[in-house]
């Protein structure tokens, strides 16, 4: 441990024994995990042990160490954990696909009351085998992008321990075979990402921040909890297999107070919630707060993308509840116009991110609204892509320019930084939806669908299709302002190209930017190019087709596929000609617009209204109940009740005044009285 | 003096009850409404003989010596409570300059 | 024996203690901690012992005691008390080990009454005479009350006459209820008898919709002495203030352990004795419950000192068990008994920390904090993980019975689960708000300003959280290897619960013929 020098004056001796004594521990606890399964002769579950149990290794061994100051050593064991996992995942999807079905193990019970049996159970089928590789694959690049990004930090081994923390969960999330072990994950990834978005808790704005994605991320959380007892109380179970199986024997609801309707809708305020989407998206562009790898990872390829993940899990059971489809598609679309509509003007290079994630995550649910699954799932492979090679790019932006993140203070960064312009080109492509890049065919198949399926509407279409417009005119501005045109850098920064522990994962992303799209080429253009569309080939028996789906005809869709090209493109092109050619022309628009502008500006004021409306008055509501519940009236009474003794004390005292005549008076009536009850 | 004789042998034990009667009455209404120490030990010592007066009465007329036996007792407790009393009465008189009975309320502590 | 054993020794213990020289504080905190560390061990024993598979009563012990009233001293544990026995012998040493910072005047009189309180405490779970458990119940106010009124702040006086007056009021209705089941035995009978489980045999009457009937007076009498105790809503306001005035160790007795011996009580006595009544006001104590839920989640977010934060927290928290219990159904009742457990170890870690806090900064104001984790890093892991555990989230010790609290009442009533989830939410936000002002930010005056340099915590600090922190983790991950002891008792209560009979273990019932007189014998 080359960290020692650093701060051996801060820990006490006995805080390195304990440490080195748990990281003995630790390590048999991790021997123990694999014994365990190798004892049983079980490789699968052997797997499963190491690919969980190498980020939660990592976790405790940084975390234990958590003052050391050595961003090498933390980083390389963390990524070394994420990279293990990796390997296993692999293995697993390879096993998985070996067996065209889903490949399972069970550790142990971990609860078991009345009708109630929860093992700590994990499942790889084909829908978790792509995640887990998302993932784990992203995660590694974004563990190793981290080192060079916090070799400055104070605290770089507690970093590398939340991030593989995260992962731990986010895997817990993905491969529990059941809703419990599934909340497991959702909360602890929760949990990282309070953690990570306060991780400088000294500044009060970044811990406030974290709080808020925690206590907003609550709220679906309790909706998730309803769900799963509103599951188990129709199917008497929380198994993801069981609950799906019983969905497709029931067949699907019609009305809107079904059962399977409501537990969707609880559901579905989960996914609100963890995926940021209306009414509960306020936490994400606060999440920025956090360190930019952090963003990436959590808070734009894996853990935002949770809710689509659940569903998609469910979708049996979902397309059991047609109704509750219909609101994740309505939400979806009108979250993807509505952040895509901030996104326009938002100057923290951050910021117009993350609310772009937003309005991706918000297509990914308008897709599975649609009850295309497949399509959401491949969107959200592809938005893990490019959303973390932007927001790596974004972090190396900032890395560059000091810590600044103000795009009006940019300009012009193309050639001083040549590797992170070239790989944000890609992923900029990618999101704005040019083909060959991978954004087009995944966000192409959710329009297409939006329009086609039975489940989909025309107005759905056309709002993806004006999300789309936006998308690219925001994106465009970000390039422009960022990369292109003159140079707004304040004087005595001097931005430099980062070091290739960051520029290599902004390749491989890049690369994956371009191809990743190209394992789920629509069959309009694939029957001509004779290329199959091989997710959907994938994910058949996993994910069910869309029920009532006419054959399509090739020419709507291709025409169709122009129309959001073209638009996608010209509004990318007005944006190049706002921000680098006139750029007078903006402020121009937004003095003519002024209110308007303001309102898109200011957010639509959700935060101001959620906190001067609900989140204030409840504070000052909690004041008055303490106020005068507690301490006016429960209290008074009891004070009352009190003084009502002593009153009566107070009466009967007077009988007993001293006065030695009184006493004898009291004497004489007593004998009289008895007297009278004798002769009487 | 036979006539006076006479009269002695009639008095009943009657008379003898009612005039204890009497005398107790008027002891208790001076300990209930007098003010002075002194006179409301008086009448205690009234309120005893009057008692003293109805055990005598019944010794004579039962023929029973218990009862004169018991009034010996009984002056004797009234000699120690007057000697009580008295000093009680001269400590109050020495602080208060006087011998009301409400300033025996300062004994209630 | 051993149980008797486990419910004296502390009171023997307490003697020893209190022959040592006052002068000798060492020495009295060591023999102390190692009184309740050998109580600890037996209580082990007994739990290794256990015989899981059986809802009887185990480790019987009954002598008589009063014949001529039918009241004996009558022992014996089931799976719905031997948690929270292990629970009493466990925090006795932690508590004893943490007073050590906080305790620094009357070192003897301290340790003496928190030997005392344990044996009370052990002994009210323990007891299955309803007289002996009233003596056990009342007894575990005296020394509290010397705790708070010795050791305590500035309002002690004020506090410990509040806490006892409360309780007291309680109980006293509790023994007329008492009073009038051993007449009632009597009269079917033909004996007295204060036995428990005789009493479970009557067939108390009564009546819907009325208030004056035998069994709905007889279980408000009991509900309300354990109302108070617990404490529900609007009965709880004595709470805040002992927490608030308790020294630490004495706010970790209370929160921790006595808190429990009221829902211990409507566990052992209020549900199976009255079960129709129970059953009719159900929706009377769920709907309080509810409210304490949310009231105390509400009230404690606005407080401005910590402690009285944590003390509302307990508020809210043990609205959950009440409205666990009061679902009478399997998850909530197990849910209510674990979340017991729970309490006892998040909120007595917080308590903990909280006192380590003040030891360090003689304050408990919230706006005085801030930044307090990068003067005392380890501390401020250790109270996040607890607060983890407080908000139950999954994997801690909190999430499990939180979780099964919330499905038995989603089970009674969808809106009732709802309500009841928003605790969830509010629960985050009290305490998160709390740790971002105190932990978060920049340092406040209280951390900048104090002269000399925080000290983060000591070794001997780090063995008292240690167990506890390890309680919590391994709770949430193996809750089975808890709940199997109590799986056959609580089943047994919630399936039988309208003709609740608890039997002696018939592998003992030999030797408790042996050991006990009929009561009716000497007639």
């Amino acid at each position: 441990m080359g960290s020692t020098g650093h701060h051996n004056h801060e820990s006490s001796p006995v805080d390195l024994i304990g440490a080195n004594l748990s990281f003995l521990g630790l390590a048999a606890l991790l021997l123990g995990g694999i014994g365990y399964g190798l004892r049983n002769a079980d490789a699968t579950a052997a797997t499963f042990a190491i690919l969980l149990l190498a980020p939660l290794f990592g976790f405790l061994f940084n975390g234990l160490r958590f003052r050391s100051k050595n961003a090498r050593l933390s980083g390389s064991v963390a990524t070394l954990a994420a990279f293990a996992s990796f390997l296993c995942s692999i293995s697993l999807a390879m096993k998985v696909g070996a067996a065209h079905g889903a490949v399972s193990t069970k550790f142990f019970d971990w609860m078991t009351i009345g009708d109630l049996n929860v093992a700590a159970g994990f499942t790889v089928d084909k829908i978790s085998a792509l995640m887990i590789l998302v993932v784990t694959g992203v995660g590694t690049l974004i563990h190793l992008f981290s080192i060079g990004y916090m070799s400055h930090d104070d605290r770089p081994s507690k970093y590398f321990a939340y991030l593989n923390l995260f992962l731990f969960n986010m895997l817990l999330l993905i491969l529990g075979d059941n809703l419990l072990v599934m909340f497991v994950g959702w909360e602890g990834v929760g949990l990282c990402s309070y953690l990570l978005i306060g991780f400088w808790f000294s500044d009060s704005e970044k811990a406030a921040a974290g709080m808020k994605a925690f206590i907003t991320n609550r709220i679906g959380d309790a909706g998730f909890l309803l769900g799963i007892f509103t599951l188990f109380f129709i199917f008497g179970t929380v198994n993801f297999a069981e609950i799906n199986q019983r969905a497709l024997d029931i067949g699907a609801e019609s009305g809107w107070g079904g059962p399977m309707t409501l537990a969707c809708l609880f559901l579905f305020i989960g996914a609100t919630g963890k995926s940021a989407q209306i009414p509960l998206y306020v936490w994400l562009p606060d999440a920025m707060a956090g360190p930019t790898p952090v963003s990436a990872l959590i808070h734009a390829a894996t853990m935002v993308t949770a809710g689509v993940y659940m569903i998609v899990r469910l979708n049996p059971l979902f397309l059991a509840a047609p109704n509750a489809l219909h609101v994740v598609a309505v939400v979806g679309a009108v979250t993807a116009v509505t952040a895509a509509s901030i996104g326009l003007t938002q100057w923290d290079i951050k910021k117009v991110l993350a609310y772009s994630t937003v309005s991706q995550l918000g297509y990914m649910f308008l897709a599975c609204g649609v009850g295309a699954f497949g399509a959401a799932m491949f969107h959200l492979m592809t938005h893990a892509f490019f959303k973390a090679l932007m927001f790596l790019g974004s972090g190396s932006v900032i890395h560059a320019m000091n810590g600044e993140q103000d795009i009006r203070k940019m300009g012009g960064l193309k050639k001083a930084l040549p590797i992170t312009h070239g790989t944000f080109l890609l992923g900029w492509l990618a999101i704005i939806g040019m083909p060959p890049f991978a954004g087009f065919f995944s966000k192409d198949e959710i329009l297409w669908l939006s329009f086609h399926s039975p489940l989909g509407h025309w107005g759905l279409w056309l709002l993806g299709v004006f999300g789309a417009a936006l998308t690219a005119f925001y994106m465009t501005r970000l390039m422009a302002l960022t990369f292109w045109g003159g140079s707004r850098v304040p004087n005595g920064v001097h931005p430099h190209e980062s070091p290739p522990s960051m520029t290599v994962p902004l390749i491989v992303l890049g690369a994956l930017s371009v191809v990743g799209g190209w394992i789920g080429v629509p069959h309009a253009i694939g029957h001509a190019l004779h290329v199959p569309h091989f997710l959907e080939h994938w994910f058949q028996g996993a994910i069910l087709g869309i029920p009532g789906l006419k054959p399509a005809s090739t020419a709507l869709e291709i025409a169709l596929m122009g129309v959001s090209v073209s638009i996608a493109g010209l509004s990318s092109v007005a944006a190049f000609v706002f921000y680098v050619r006139r750029t007078e022309l903006p402020g121009k628009v937004a003095a003519k617009f002024r209110g308007f502008y303001d309102l898109v500006h200011n957010k639509y004021f959700v935060d101001e209204f959620y906190f001067g409306k609900i989140i204030d008055p409840l504070v000052e509501a909690s004041r008055n109940l303490w106020a005068y519940v507690d301490v006016s009236f429960i209290d008074r009474g009891t004070y009352a009740v009190a003084d009502m003794v002593r009153g009566v004390g107070s009466v009967a005292k007077t009988v007993q005044n001293g006065n030695m005549q009184q006493y004898a008076l009291y004497v004489v009536l007593g004998v009289a009285a008895t007297i009278f009850l004798i002769l009487r | 003096m036979p006539n006076t004789i006479d009269t002695i042998l009639k008095v009943s034990l009657n008379h003898y009850l009612v005039l204890s009667a009497v005398l107790f009455t008027l002891g208790v209404l001076g300990v209930l409404l007098r003010k002075n120490v002194i006179v409301i030990l008086m009448s205690i010592e009234l309120m005893l003989n009057a008692v003293n007066v109805t055990f005598i009465a019944f010794s004579r007329y039962s023929g029973n010596i218990d009862g004169q036996v018991m009034v010996f007792f009984v002056m004797t407790i009234a000699a120690a409570e007057a000697a009580v009393g008295l000093a009680l009465a001269v400590l109050i008189f020495r602080r208060f300059k006087e011998i009301n009975i409400r300033y025996f309320e300062h004994l209630r502590g | 024996m051993l149980l008797s054993a486990i419910t004296f020794f502390p009171l023997l213990f307490a003697l020893l203690v209190a022959c040592i020289p006052g002068s000798r504080a060492r020495v009295i905190r060591a023999v102390s901690l190692a009184s309740s560390l050998i109580v600890f061990g037996l209580s082990l024993v007994l739990l290794a012992k256990f015989d899981r598979a059986t809802a009887a009563l185990q480790f019987v012990e009954r002598l008589p005691w009063v014949p001529e009233l039918g009241v004996s001293y009558f022992l014996g544990v089931d799976g719905i008390s031997l948690w929270l026995v292990i629970l009493t012998t466990f925090l006795t040493p932690v508590i004893s080990l943490g007073s050590w910072g906080s305790i620094a005047a009357k070192v003897k009189g301290f340790h003496v009454s928190l030997l005392v309180l344990e044996t009370a405490m052990l002994g009210s779970f323990l007891a299955m005479d309803a007289i002996l458990f009233y003596v056990f119940f009342e007894l575990s106010l005296v020394p509290m009350y010397f705790m708070i009124g010795i050791w305590g702040g500035a309002r002690r006086i004020y506090a410990t006459v509040k806490f006892f007056i409360y309780t007291m009021l309680g109980s006293l209705m509790m023994l007329l209820a008492i009073i009038y089941l051993m007449y009632a035995h009597h009269d079917t009978v033909g004996v007295f008898s204060a036995s428990v489980l005789d009493f479970y045999k009557l067939k108390i009457p009564f009546v819907a919709g009325s208030f004056i009937n035998p069994q709905t007076l007889l279980f408000f009498a009991f509900a309300l002495a354990f109302a108070i105790k617990v404490p529900m809503f609007p009965l709880h306001t004595w709470l805040p203030d002992a927490h608030v005035e308790a020294p630490t160790p004495g706010s970790v007795v209370l929160a921790g352990v006595m808190l429990k011996m009221g829902t211990y009580g409507f566990m052992r006595f209020v549900l199976p004795l009255f079960p129709e009544a129970a059953s009719y006001w159900a929706w009377l104590f769920i709907f309080l419950g509810l409210i304490g839920i949310v009231y105390g989640a509400l009230v404690a977010m606005v407080q401005p000192d910590i402690k009285k934060l944590v003390a509302y927290s307990s508020v809210s928290h043990m609205g959950y068990i009440i409205v666990g219990l009061f679902a009478m159904n399997v998850y909530g009742a197990t849910g209510g008994l674990y979340q017991m457990l729970n309490h006892g170890v998040s909120t007595g870690a917080l308590f903990l920390l909280v006192g380590m806090i003040y030891e360090r900064t003689h304050s408990r104001e919230i706006v005085k904090y801030g930044g307090l984790a990068k003067a005392l890093p380890v501390l401020a892991i250790l109270f996040l993980i607890v607060t983890m555990s407080s908000i139950a989230v999954p994997l801690t010790n909190g999430f499990v019975g939180e979780f099964l609290i919330l499905m038995g009442t989603f089970q009674v009533s969808k809106a009732y689960g709802v309500v009841a989830v928003t605790g969830v939410i509010l629960g985050a936000a009290y305490m998160l708000w709390m740790v971002k002002r105190v932990f978060f930010g920049p340092a406040g005056e209280l951390v900048e300003n104090t002269g000399h340099p925080l000290r983060d915590l000591s070794p001997r600090e780090i063995v008292v959280m240690a167990p506890l922190v390890v309680l919590i983790f391994w709770m949430g991950l193996f809750p089975n290897h808890f709940l199997d002891y109590s799986k056959v008792s609580i089943e047994h209560l919630i399936e039988t619960r309208d003709n609740y009979q608890l039997t002696v273990n018939p592998s003992e019932a030999t030797d408790v013929a042996r050991t006990t007189p009929r009561s009716e014998a000497g007639k």
